[in-house]
């Protein structure tokens, strides 16, 4: 310490002098303080107006972003459904041609092959004009089909077969030659030598030979043996002979046709030139067969088989038919089957319409779908591609289901116009419908201020939580590339010689990173890594902080470079000033102009640069809200003219922030500034 | 042989005398003159050559010499902002150098520095009450509750207004600038301050303002100055003792009476015969010193002034004269002034070297006939 204390010694000096004179008093108010250079930059920069207006526009948007949303009753992914009506696709009719078999009988075991050319066998039988048809399937029975009336065919099998006769030109075997040993066998009454001679001089595979005017014919057997055979007329009996009715029956009978002779049903059946009759047992029915659909008055009750079996069995003929313990009657209208129930109240009808609401569902009501199949007929008639029809129809939400009240109740619309339109064999119905949709580009409202986006979202919660992201970014990333740059540039610069190489290089090696590919690849990694959204938001600050203190390294480096070996450096040192003060008190304050302009400049640059990535999917992904992902949801020219409400407001946000900042940057650059004029 | 009195020679022990505040041996600060690309040290600038001397409490040493001879060098030097070459600084008994870094930053406020140029030695973005106070609340000179009171009254004492404390540098005069640079160093309680050429940037009425102002404040508070400074009348007015500077070398060192009255060296002769004299019939013998000063980095041999030393003798050219003293306090390095065992050192010296050359001389022409 020094050998004197000047302060004691000034004290007293000071003392004497103002005991003199009684002038100024050193507790006095008015005296000038020494002032900390922060709190001089203060006082400098609250006496511009622009700064001051700028730090306001600052502090309101963030307390706009930050609190603002604590008090919006929104949150920014919030979606909002409005109803309206619209043209919607409600249902499709589709004519029904192809028959579908319905099990009556299950204890009957139907051949496969039969039931599958059933489609086949009715459609000949309704060619031949004939009702009726038996056809003899693999499995040795008869199927009969009888075509019960419009578009119901019944299916019974026939067992008990028996092949009694065969008739018409028939080829029967009438010896066998056996090559070996020379002789012949006859199958019925010997024909003579002239005959065997005939035989024995057989040569080949098969052939044909003359004899006495009757055409034989010969084909090898096995081994050295001939069989012999020619064709004959007549009834050839498997059993005993059958009565001459029998053979009236089954000459005049088709194939397929039943006849009965003496008691016993007969089915003759053609295979070639040979006819074969046979025996057959009694019909018992096995499955129906329909093109109809049914369509229940009450489209919650579902159709048992029963019901529909009995139902289309009675169908022409009595017209009564008891199912599941009731009893219902059956109209036939033309080309519908309506069924009544015991109180003659409408059940349900048979028709050939299948007719579903466009998600597949059978739950149009009853009366839609007589209204629909009228029309569909009514146009068929007159042979028109559209018609229209009035009809009350339930609501759907947006999802395509009903829409119910709180109670349960199906929602209706009001009586509204139906308009079928043909496409192919289809018929779609078009209504307009009351339908629960979201609100999307809804316009500004007392509801949503700023209107809804094409998500439904409101516009104005996500202006400020796109805004806690787009100031934040901004903010962190120029603090991180400041924080980064100066103290790498600071150390850089006053340290000069080894530290200043290394550091100058890795700013090189940072300029020449593409930032670009290397954010893509980042936010490839972090999209694989399924990363949190916040982790990501904070990964990606970080990223672009450190991709960014280069250049404001080099900035603080220049200067203090310059600065550094000024003499009133040299002074701090000779006051004993510590490194750490030397650097932060006196050069770079005296970079801080500069820094300043290239902070102020980098929030806005970042803040766009944000919006870049989070563009490209990088950055903050949808559904979050980035004032930059908001105004590129609608940055295509038409939906720009059409919803400037979505993107101006976020626009001059944007343009405000970025002005308060440079605002505020020159109010800083102004009073750190000393010598600048104001 | 020159060499080794020169070290040990006149301040022996010098360090342990309390009267001496600071004491400087044979310090040397060379330069390195390095190459290009491969930065090979190629040479050096001895910018200080062996410098010696002390200074007793209270009291103010000048340094003189022309541009370029070491003056601020020695000074930045010895307040260890730059490091030495060889020698050591004593303050207050205490080696400076031997001093580490944390030890040294405390040691600051005791010795202080005034710089040359007022507009570049105060940082342009801080207020002057911080400039001046920034250093005091680092050190702890005053208790915090008192720093204000304390900075005022520093001003005042330096002939500042008060309000100035709020104010920017750049809107003082030159003056009122040093005036701040004064204050700054004052704040510090400091026991030496070094004034490098305070006065040189500034026009004449403001220099004598600041000379009063220092030779006041050394009244008041037993301050010891280094002063350093090219002029002369400046120097003669404020200091106790004087040293003169050539070319790294110290050529004479006399308290300031003796000097100005008596001046032995051939340098400080010629020095001291350009200064003015305000007296228009007075008829100056000015002493016209041909050529400008050698190159520091290639200073010539022997007596480093026997290129325009109007003195000159034979011995000159290859000996170097030591540095001692001829009469009272009066120190001087010129071998006009030596006894007789020390010329026939420096002739032997004379004849080593000159036989030396001729060899090398005959050398060179063998080399260059074959």
């Amino acid at each position: 310490m020094a050998s004197y204390n000047l302060n004691e010694v000034l004290k007293k000096k000071k003392k004497s002098e103002t005991n003199a004179n009684g002038e100024v008093k050193l507790d006095d108010v008015s005296r000038v303080k020494v002032l900390s250079p922060t709190m001089q930059v203060f006082k400098r920069f609250i006496r511009n107006r622009l700064a001051v207006f700028g730090s306001v526009v600052i502090i309101v948007l963030f307390v706009f972003c930050f609190l603002g949303p604590l008090l919006y009753p929104y949150g920014q992914k919030q979606t909002f459904y409005k109803y309206e009506s619209i043209n919607v696709k409600f249902g499709v009719a589709t004519e029904n041609t192809s028959y579908t078999g319905y099990v009556v009988d299950p204890s009957i075991t139907v051949d496969v092959n039969a039931n599958s050319y059933m489609t086949t066998y009715i459609k000949e039988l309704l060619a031949s004009g004939k009702t009726r048809t038996n056809k003899l399937a693999d499995d040795g029975n008869f199927y009969q089909v009888d075509i019960l009336g419009d578009n119901v065919v019944a299916m019974s099998q026939r067992g008990d077969v028996e092949a009694v006769a065969s008739f018409g030109s028939s080829v029967v075997d009438v010896a066998t030659y056996d090559a070996v040993t020379r002789s012949v066998k006859y199958k019925g009454e010997e024909l003579g030598s002239d005959f065997e001679k005939k035989v024995a001089s057989l040569k080949g595979n098969s052939g044909k030979f003359t004899l006495d005017g009757v055409e034989y014919s010969y084909r090898r057997g096995t081994g050295k043996n001939y069989i012999i055979s020619t064709s004959k007329e007549g009834f050839i009996y498997s059993g005993a002979p059958l009565s001459s009715d029998f053979e009236d029956k089954a000459e005049k009978a088709e194939p397929g046709d039943l006849f009965s002779s003496d008691g016993i049903e007969y089915v003759v059946v053609v295979n070639g030139d040979t006819k074969t009759a046979y025996r057959v047992g009694e019909a018992r029915i096995a499955k129906v067969f329909t093109s109809y659909v049914i369509d229940l008055y009450d489209n919650s009750v579902k159709v048992t088989d029963e019901f529909r079996n009995n139902a289309l069995l009675s169908a022409y003929t009595t017209g009564k038919f008891t199912a599941d313990g009731k009893n219902y009657t059956l109209v036939d209208h033309d080309d519908v089957l309506t069924i009544y129930d015991e109180s003659g109240k409408e059940y349900g009808e048979f028709s050939n319409f299948i007719i579903r609401r466009s998600n597949g569902d059978d739950t149009i009501e009853y009366e839609a779908k007589v209204h629909i199949r009228e029309a569909i007929e009514d146009m068929q008639d007159k042979g028109l591609q559209t018609s229209q029809f009035t009809t009350r129809l339930p609501q759907q939400t947006a999802d395509g289901q009903y829409a119910y009240d709180e109670n349960g109740t199906l929602l209706y619309d009001d009586e509204s116009e139906v308009r079928v339109k043909q496409t192919d064999r289809n018929y779609e119905l078009w209504a307009n419908q009351v339908t629960y949709v979201i609100d999307r580009f809804a316009a500004p409202s007392t509801t949503h201020i700023l209107g809804t986006d094409g998500d439904g979202f409101d516009v104005f919660a996500r202006v400020m939580y796109g805004g806690r992201v787009s100031l934040m970014v901004g903010f962190v990333v120029v603090l991180i590339e400041l924080i980064i740059g100066v103290i790498m540039g600071g150390l850089a610069g006053y340290y000069g010689g080894w530290v200043d190489n290394i550091i100058m290089r890795a700013v090189d090696v940072f300029y020449c990173l593409p930032s670009m590919p290397i954010m893509i690849i980042l936010g490839g990694i972090m999209d694989a890594m399924r990363m949190d959204v916040y982790r990501r938001l904070f990964i990606m600050m970080i990223a672009l902080g450190i991709m960014g203190w280069a250049g404001v390294a080099r900035l603080v480096r220049g200067q203090i470079l310059s600065f550094r070996e000024q003499e009133f450096m040299i002074a701090a040192e000779a006051t004993g000033i510590k490194v750490k003060d030397r650097i932060f008190k006196h050069l770079i304050p005296n970079v801080m102009p500069q820094l300043i302009v290239s902070a102020t400049m980098g929030i806005g640059g970042t803040i766009l640069t944000e919006s870049t990535l989070s563009f490209l999917g990088l950055g903050v992904k949808h559904p979050l809200a980035t004032w930059g992902t908001m105004i590129n949801s609608v940055s295509s020219a038409s939906a720009m003219a059409h919803y400037a409400y979505i993107w101006i407001p976020v626009g001059l946000l944007i343009s405000f922030t970025v002005i308060a900042f440079n605002f505020i940057g020159d109010g800083l650059r102004d009073a750190y500034d000393p010598k600048g004029k104001r | 042989m020159a060499e080794e009195i020169k070290k040990v020679g006149l301040l022996e022990g010098a360090e342990n005398n309390p009267d001496n505040l600071l004491v400087v041996k044979n310090l040397k600060k060379y330069f390195p003159i390095k190459s290009s690309f491969f930065k090979m040290t190629v040479g050096n600038v001895k910018a200080v050559d062996g410098v010696s001397f002390a200074i007793k409490r209270g009291t103010t040493m000048g340094l003189v010499g022309e541009s370029g001879c070491g003056k601020s060098t020695i000074g930045r030097t010895i307040l260890r902002l730059q490091d030495k070459t060889e020698g050591e600084v004593y303050f207050n008994g205490k080696d400076l150098f031997a001093l580490s870094k944390d030890e040294l930053r405390k040691e600051r406020p005791n010795i202080q520095i005034i710089f040359q140029d007022p507009y570049s030695s105060l940082s342009p973005r801080l207020p002057v009450g911080e400039i001046i106070g920034e250093a005091v609340r680092e050190h702890k000179i005053v208790p915090p509750e008192e720093f204000d009171d304390y900075i005022t009254r520093v001003m005042e004492a330096c002939g500042l207004p008060e309000y100035a404390k709020s104010r920017y540098p750049h809107e003082f005069s030159g003056g009122q600038r040093q005036r701040i640079c004064i204050a700054r160093a004052l704040a510090l309680n400091p026991d030496f301050i070094l004034c490098d050429e305070p006065v040189s940037a500034l026009d004449v009425s403001i220099q004598a303002q600041i000379i009063n102002l220092l030779r006041s404040l050394q009244k008041e508070f037993g301050l010891t100055y280094l002063f350093i400074s090219h002029d002369l009348s400046v120097v003669e007015h404020i200091s106790d003792t004087v040293g003169v500077m050539y070319l790294g070398n110290m050529v004479e060192f006399a308290p300031t009476e003796t000097l100005f009255k008596n001046p032995l060296h051939p340098y400080t002769e010629a020095l001291f015969s350009a200064i003015p004299i305000p007296d228009p019939d007075y008829q100056m013998h000015r002493i016209i010193l041909e050529g400008s000063i050698p190159s520091p980095a290639n200073p010539p041999k022997g007596c480093k002034f026997h290129t325009r030393c109007r003195k000159c003798m034979e011995i000159c050219k290859y000996a170097d004269p030591n540095f001692k003293m001829v009469e009272d306090e009066h120190f001087v390095a010129c071998h006009l002034y030596n006894t007789e065992e020390e010329n026939k050192i420096a002739q032997r010296l004379t004849e080593e070297a000159k036989k030396a050359e001729k060899e090398e001389a005959e050398n060179q022409k063998n080399g260059k006939k074959k």
